[in-house]
């Protein structure tokens, strides 16, 4: 694909209002290439909709063995059972809407606009890598900020986390996620008297 | 107005500024990561401070529209279209400063509106009874569905589902374990802050970092910041146009300052000599829009206040903050906290000094913060949300309902679900469910209370009539594609 292609294939997938990531802006970045292997966002809604229906049907299931109503009027599983039925019934109108009406998916309708929708889930070659990466790291940063306190864990995932991220050198990510980690320390627990959890170290 | 409260105000304008200029980060995720910090002020400095980070990120989120052309938050999205032409032609200044004075005469105007309209409702809502409220909060619901721009089916799901997450823990009534699968954690409910930081706060992290794009900025020296004669007389009609509408929108529940920018730009075309003008920058695109979205804020203070009914997401953590603090929000409350009621409105009309000062001298500083790259953003962001989370009860499950929520909330997004509904339902959820019941105990023939009493067969009359009409409205016409609903527009 030339070039030119490219920028124009980018600029339908970017968001809207962003401006034009001219080569003047970046510099030592290679504009993201059109992705036909790409997961498109429309493929996955029939899915994200079965779900929301299993979601919907188990909470009226245990919302109805909480009891929905009693003499007083309603019980403890009224509230869910009227939300999980609206959740499998939107969710089931949905289905029904994309699957009756080829029409829509040419419109602009933005129930069923999504099948139209060519967007893929993710734009960028590497973005769910990122994004997967970020999620683990918060799941390393949380179980580390338990038994290794707040500073300590902060300080060793922040600068992997920009690494991972940014993909630029481990000085800079050292020194970002080391600066990062003590302006919130300062500022929030020193400064503002947050306290957080602190390590078997003391700190 | 003590030393103290003036001194969180001024904190508040200038930390919203800054979160208006900078990209990567919207009011609704700086509010919900910020909000922990205010719990240990009074109900006044916790309250002024966030109302001014919330009026302060509208004023700063104009500056990156007009000078990089992405929006600083979504009630700025219309400001792109000829602010930024405006900046292209060499009137960076004259944008920036029509932006940031519009902003500040639509503040004040609607303050005052606001001090003489909300003890007479709150005088009316002293009448208000259960079913009142009852019908109220649904009414609530229901403007804020019928105001998504996006797909109404997933506005109602998105409600339904705060509702689901508001039911978790124990019944208020009678105690009974609600959906808390034998865990001693969901026993005590899901906390408010823990989710809003992660739907707003991590979810926005990960949307971002998606896509690292280097922002190219049009103007880094400003010059003429202050408008021409010329200028004013095609901005002071917009202006106070803009004023009366975004009043009216931000005290409609569903409504708020994206609705009110959004309308105001429409009607400033449509009434336009030369429409041709707009897009290619139209000072009226400018003015009218800002004075809106500011207005609007402050207007949006008068349901939360006086009725103690959020109108849209950010009231809703407005409300959280007081009702943490020990402060109910509605008709009592400038009885029973005359002082809190009175402070919050003389810090906004504070605060919205503070902010054409903070804004117009120092756009300078402001555009040099626009090159802050998101890689030094995104961990202080994320620091942010674990230390915000884990001080509230000092509970490490709470860390990883942000975490989850984060997840949900991102993948969510990608496939266009609003998160402001959801949030809106969370905080209603309680006083909704148990309005019903009072009024279900309290009447002699169930259901039939409803429609016994006047005001609430009114405000359900009303309800109905708005889903009908906008029913019939969305079946004889198509909907345009939603800007508000793309993951990577920050609500608002």
């Amino acid at each position: 694909m030339t070039a030119e292609a490219s920028r124009a294939t980018a600029a339908a997938t970017r968001a809207p209002f962003a401006p034009a990531p001219s080569p003047a802006s970046r510099p030592d970045a290679p504009l993201p290439p059109a992705r036909s292997d790409a997961i498109r966002i429309a493929s996955l809604e029939p899915v994200l909709d079965v779900v929301w229906i299993v979601v919907g049907v188990a909470l009226c299931v245990q919302a109805w063995r909480l009891g929905a109503w009693s003499a007083n009027g309603p019980d403890s599983g009224f509230v869910p059972l009227v939300a999980g039925a609206l959740i499998a019934a939107c969710a089931g109108l949905l289905v029904v809407r994309r699957a009756m009406a080829p029409a829509r998916r040419a419109s602009n309708d933005p129930d069923t606009a999504d099948a139209a929708d060519a967007e893929p889930f993710w734009a960028e070659r590497g973005a769910w890598a990122r994004v997967c990466a970020l999620v683990a790291g918060l799941v390393a940063l949380v179980l580390l900020v338990r038994f290794a306190g707040f500073i300590t864990a902060s300080a060793l995932m922040m600068p992997v986390l920009t690494r991972l991220i940014e993909k630029r050198s481990w000085w800079f990510a050292i020194g970002i996620g080391l600066a990062a980690t003590a302006a919130v320390h300062v500022v929030f627990t020193r400064l503002l008297g947050m306290s957080m959890p602190r390590g078997p170290w003391g700190f | 107005m003590t030393p103290a409260n003036l001194y969180y105000c001024f904190i508040g304008s200038l930390v919203g500024t800054l979160i208006g200029v900078l990209p990567g980060i919207g009011p609704l995720a700086a509010l919900s990561l910020l909000m922990p910090v205010t719990f240990t002020l009074s109900p006044v400095a916790s309250i002024a401070m966030l109302a001014a980070m919330f009026y302060g990120a509208m004023y700063g989120g104009s500056t990156t529209s007009i000078l990089v052309n992405i929006p600083g938050e979504a009630a700025s999205v219309v400001t792109c279209l000829d602010g930024h032409q405006m900046a292209r032609r060499g009137r960076a200044g004259a944008a920036l400063g029509m932006a940031a004075i519009g902003s500040f005469i639509a503040g004040t105007l609607s303050l005052v509106a606001l001090t003489f309209f909300s003890p007479l409702l709150a005088g009316v809502a002293l009448r208000f009874g259960p079913p009142e409220y009852c019908a109220l909060m649904l009414l609530g619901l229901v403007c804020t569905v019928l105001m998504i721009e996006g797909s109404a089916i997933k506005g109602v799901m998105m409600i339904a589902l705060g509702f689901v997450f508001a039911s978790i823990g124990l019944d208020s009534v009678n105690g009974t374990e609600r959906l808390t699968f034998g865990s001693t954690d969901l026993a005590g409910g899901i906390e408010l802050v823990a989710v809003v930081i992660g739907l707003f706060g991590v979810s926005e992290v990960l949307i971002n970092i998606e896509q690292l794009a280097r922002n190219e900025i049009v103007a880094t020296r400003i010059r003429n910041i202050l408008p021409t004669v010329e200028d004013w007389r095609m901005s002071w009609k917009p202006i106070l146009r803009g004023s009366g509408l975004g009043f009216l929108l931000g005290v409609v529940p569903g409504g708020g300052p994206v609705t009110a920018s959004f309308m105001s730009y429409a009607l400033e075309r449509r009434l336009a000599s030369d429409p041709g003008r707009f897009g290619h920058g139209a000072i009226e695109g400018v003015a009218g829009p800002e004075s809106a979205n500011n207005s609007a804020v402050a207007s949006g203070m008068i349901p939360l206040l006086t009725l103690g009914l959020p109108g849209n997401a950010v009231t809703a953590l407005l409300m959280g903050a007081l009702v943490i603090q020990g402060v109910q929000p509605g008709p009592s409350m400038m009885t029973e906290h005359a002082d809190v009621f009175w402070g919050v409105i003389a810090s906004m009309y504070v605060g919205n000094v503070m902010l054409l000062v903070l804004n117009l001298p120092l756009v300078g500083l402001w555009v040099q913060l626009l090159r802050v790259p998101y890689a030094i953003l995104f961990p202080v962001i994320l620091l942010l949300a674990v230390v915000g989370t884990y001080s509230t009860n000092k509970n490490f499950f709470d860390l990883w309902v942000m975490l989850a929520f984060g997840v949900v909330g991102y993948v969510l997004r990608k496939f266009r679900y609003e998160m402001s509904p959801l949030v809106l339902a969370l905080v209603l959820a309680p006083l909704l469910e148990q309005s019903l019941r009072q009024s279900l105990v309290m009447s002699p023939d169930g259901f039939g209370i409803f429609v016994d009493r006047p005001l609430t067969v009114g405000l359900l009359a009303l309800s109905a009539l708005l889903v009908g009409a906008v029913a019939i409205g969305r079946l004889t016409r198509r909907q345009r594609p939603a800007p508000l609903a793309h993951p990577q527009l920050k609500e608002t």
